[in-house]
């Protein structure tokens, strides 16, 4: 499902002495089948946007485009419920949302709500619980009982089982450690390729955005700031920086090594394999002269 | 999740009325509530209307912005006012319309009581629009401190309500975030048959539920790393100035009483 | 060399109805003025031992000193009063409707007269830059802005000692970088020993002493050099290390000589030039 904004802009409590503008003049494409990270401060604007892309909010101008549907600020489709199946959302913190006695009930009750048949939601369940990395014997705890990781990857199989077509994560990894943030993202990653998921992720980590996304789009102060390629967006680490962000450690390693030894690195080095095969290059070249 | 009620709603100015020690605030309403009950006749309810009028008028607040916050409750005022219009039976019939007969008397009634009403609730809105929540908290605490004598526990229902009342946006907060995430799950919050919204009640508050005893519980935890052993040998930070000014200002009310006593037929 | 500020000997801790330690027979030691980290994993039972040394919960076994005093009913305000804890929720620490009133919360509970208050708020605040925020209600804080006034809350009692439990891990990279700045500037300055207890490595780099902690023991004590030596041993108990770490011995393997033990990105490409140069 393609997702388009266009002059997109949000003002909460519009119309009284507390407006505030939180998005202006976006305008961005998000192609059927992409990953795509949103990146930007807090403040920046992103998780109003990531809000516009299942009607949680209206624009006040401008218009959202979400497949067949079309949502400006006096127009949105009667129904929101279909386009809320279509796009799942993982909140931050999302363990928050379970309120079910058991497992099995949680994760069915999105599925229930858009009238899915009980049989076929509880199958549901059965397979997603394994898919998030938890056994079977799960589904009959109380969510309460687990640990708080089990509980987030409780609540993210609740949202994976509306079977959405576009998955929208808003910092699934905030508060995990090392080991189950890996986890996590190479999950979703996995997820995205094999049901051919739309993925927007919004993250603080620039890591992560290099590894996994195929486009970056970087907010800063209520608008789009840059969208492209990982490659295109981390090319200028001193343009970023001027807005207060980053590039991956990768990135940094390779920039302060072309300053240091006076070559050009051709490859984009955004995952440590791939930077750890150029610097191989750099040193075979050497050899080669020698 | 914007409201219109300004009842509780602070704000923030440097007006007198603003500047009054909160004790002083708590007892010139307290003593206002009690004595509107003296008002019987026109002169009275005029002094009493006078009195409430000068009050909001030095809070500097707009009257519009008071105006606008009295709305909620003008269908009550309206009703009190039919009510009695239609009910009470003294003095000269002035009108009929059909079986119904409006009184000299019910007039007037109609009139007094919903007047009554009105003051009663500008008073108390003026309470709590030119003084911060905190106030009105450190001001009850110290105004029933004598009571601790009889062993009420009053720092710890100072500090508890004061604990409330900080929590209160974080609440709000969540309460958005929960929705949100139920939304996005498929809960519609504005509809749907009697079944769904208890589901939907149950899918906000449970989550909220357990929230908010984690919070209390790390809160708990937090204020006794930092020392917190009740009332004890605790010294206070906050701290309430009486003024020339508020004693005025009792006595403002303290002859108001005392006329209304006069003036009352 | 003078007695240290914090020594713990053979502590265990089991939480209620659990039958596994959170903590089992724990030992070590902190100097003044010295930044000690504790790293492991979620449920590493690193938390747990935060929550004792402030007499928060009780050891089973072992025992507990703080400025050489033992830990106990008897000194555990004293304790409290000393030792300053930032937990990992900005939200649910903070008690007062105000930053000031926040800040004044742990100076009222140790009965300091309200003449004092004042001015120890005004040098609290000052230290961790939040001057212009004195009067603001939580709600219109950021979370780095929090954790910085609860750092403030915990300097106007003049401590001997800060810990940070997971201070940082629910805060965006600016609060984060924003936090960490201000403890180490009063490390260095003030001398305030510092216990940071993280899942971090990153974070935990920069400490003087890093302690490793597992299912409750301790697996590994050292300088960051000696840490981040064990190298996948740390991964597979489910730490992350410093990029320069795991960049360094992916290229060892994939045949560069590079020598161990350096962890910042600097030092990687300094030593990858000599390295290079010498081709």
């Amino acid at each position: 499902m393609d997702i388009v904004f266009e002059k997109v802009e949000h003002v909460y409590n519009a119309r009284s002495p507390l407006a505030r503008r939180a998005l202006y003049d976006v305008n961005v494409a998000i192609r059927s089948g992409a990953y795509v990270a949103v990146v930007g401060h807090t403040g920046s604007g992103k998780s109003t946007l990531l809000q516009h892309l299942n009607g949680l909010l209206q624009p006040t101008s401008g218009a959202v485009k979400i497949g067949e549907e079309t949502i400006t600020s006096n127009k949105r489709p009667k129904q929101l419920k279909p386009l809320r199946k279509k796009v799942g959302v993982v909140f931050q913190f999302p363990e928050h949302q379970l309120f079910e006695e058991t497992v099995e009930k949680d994760i069915c009750f999105g599925p229930l709500n858009f009238g899915v048949p009980e049989d076929e939601a509880k199958r549901k369940a059965r397979e997603l619980i394994k898919l998030v990395g938890l056994s079977e014997d799960v589904l009959a705890k109380s969510p309460f009982d687990l640990s708080g990781g089990q509980m987030r990857r409780v609540a993210i199989a609740g949202v994976l089982a509306l079977e959405p077509e576009v998955l929208v994560l808003d910092e699934p990894t905030a508060g995990l450690d090392p080991r189950g943030r890996k986890e996590m993202m190479e999950m979703f990653y996995h997820l995205h390729r094999e049901k051919q998921l739309t993925t927007v992720l919004v993250t603080h980590s620039m890591e992560d955005a290099a590894r996994y996304a195929d486009e970056i789009v970087v907010m800063h102060e209520g608008t789009v700031w840059g969208h492209g390629t990982p490659e295109e967006m981390f090319r200028d680490a001193d343009k970023l920086a001027a807005i207060g962000l980053s590039v991956p450690e990768t990135v940094k390693l390779k920039q302060q090594l072309e300053k240091r030894f006076g070559v050009v690195i051709p490859s984009p080095c955004l995952t440590l394999e791939q930077t750890a095969e150029a610097i191989q290059q750099l040193f075979s070249k050497v050899s080669v002269h020698d | 999740m914007t409201n219109h009620l300004i009842i509780g709603q602070y704000v923030p100015g440097h007006s007198v009325i603003h500047r009054l020690d909160p004790r002083a605030k708590l007892l010139i309403v307290f003593a206002y509530v009690l004595i509107v009950f003296l008002a019987n006749n026109a002169a009275t309810y005029a002094l009493l209307s006078l009195f409430a009028l000068a009050f909001a008028a030095l809070s500097r607040i707009p009257f519009s912005f008071i105006a606008r916050g009295l709305k909620p409750i003008l269908w009550v005022v309206l009703f009190t006012l039919l009510l009695h219009l239609f009910m009470t039976k003294e003095g000269d019939v002035i009108y009929q319309i059909g079986a119904l007969s409006v009184y000299e008397g019910g007039i007037k009634q109609g009139i007094f009581i919903s007047l009554r009403f009105l003051l009663l609730v500008l008073m108390t809105t003026m309470l709590t629009l030119t003084t911060t929540p905190i106030e009105v908290t450190d001001g009850v605490e110290s105004l029933l401190g004598p009571l601790k004598k009889m062993r009420v526990p009053v720092h710890e229902l100072a500090l508890m309500m004061a604990i409330s009342l900080r929590f209160i946006p974080t609440l709000m907060e969540e309460t958005e975030k929960i929705m949100k995430a139920q939304a996005a799950r498929g809960v519609d919050f504005s509809g749907g048959r009697f079944s769904e919204r208890m589901k939907a009640i149950v899918s906000l508050l449970v989550p909220l539920f357990i929230s908010s005893f984690k919070r209390a519980d790390e809160l708990a935890t937090a204020m006794e790393a930092r020392g917190y052993r009740g009332g004890e040998g605790r010294t206070k930070f906050r701290q309430l100035a009486w003024k020339p000014v508020d004693t005025v200002f009792l006595a403002a009310v303290a002859l108001l009483a005392a006329l209304l006593c006069l003036l009352r037929s | 060399m003078a007695e240290p500020i914090l020594s713990i000997e053979g502590v265990s801790f089991r939480y209620p109805n659990q039958s596994d330690y959170a903590v089992q027979n724990v030992s070590f030691t902190a100097e003044r003025g010295e930044w000690l980290a504790i790293v492991g994993h979620n449920g590493s039972g690193k938390s747990t031992i935060a929550r004792m040394l402030i007499g928060l919960l009780r050891p089973e076994r072992g025992a507990i000193r703080l400025f050489g005093r033992l830990l106990n009913d008897a000194t555990v305000w004293e304790v409290r009063r000393r030792v300053g804890l930032v937990f990992q929720n900005p939200d649910n620490q903070f008690v007062g409707a105000t930053v000031e009133d926040d800040i004044a919360f742990a100076l009222e509970n140790n009965g300091i007269p309200r003449s004092e208050m004042v001015e120890r708020i005004r040098e609290a605040i000052r230290q961790v830059h939040m001057e212009p925020f004195l009067h603001y209600e939580p709600h219109r804080l950021s979370g780095g802005q929090k954790q910085r006034v609860a750092i403030a809350g915990i300097l106007a009692l003049r401590p001997d000692m800060i810990i940070l439990d997971e201070a940082t891990s629910m805060l965006d990279p600016r609060g984060r970088e924003e936090v960490l700045e201000t403890v180490r500037r009063l490390n260095r300055q003030q001398r305030i020993t510092v216990l940071s207890i993280t899942h971090d490595l990153e974070e935990a780099a920069k400490a003087d002493r890093l302690i490793v902690m597992n299912k409750g023991e301790v697996m590994a004590e050292g300088t960051p050099e000696q840490i981040f030596r064990l190298g996948s041993k740390l991964e597979r108990i489910g730490l992350d290390l410093p990029f320069a770490v795991k960049m360094g011995s992916r290229l060892r393997e994939q045949g560069i000589p590079l020598r161990a033990g350096y962890f910042t990105t600097e030092e990687l490409v300094e030593e990858l030039w000599t390295l290079y140069s010498k081709k």
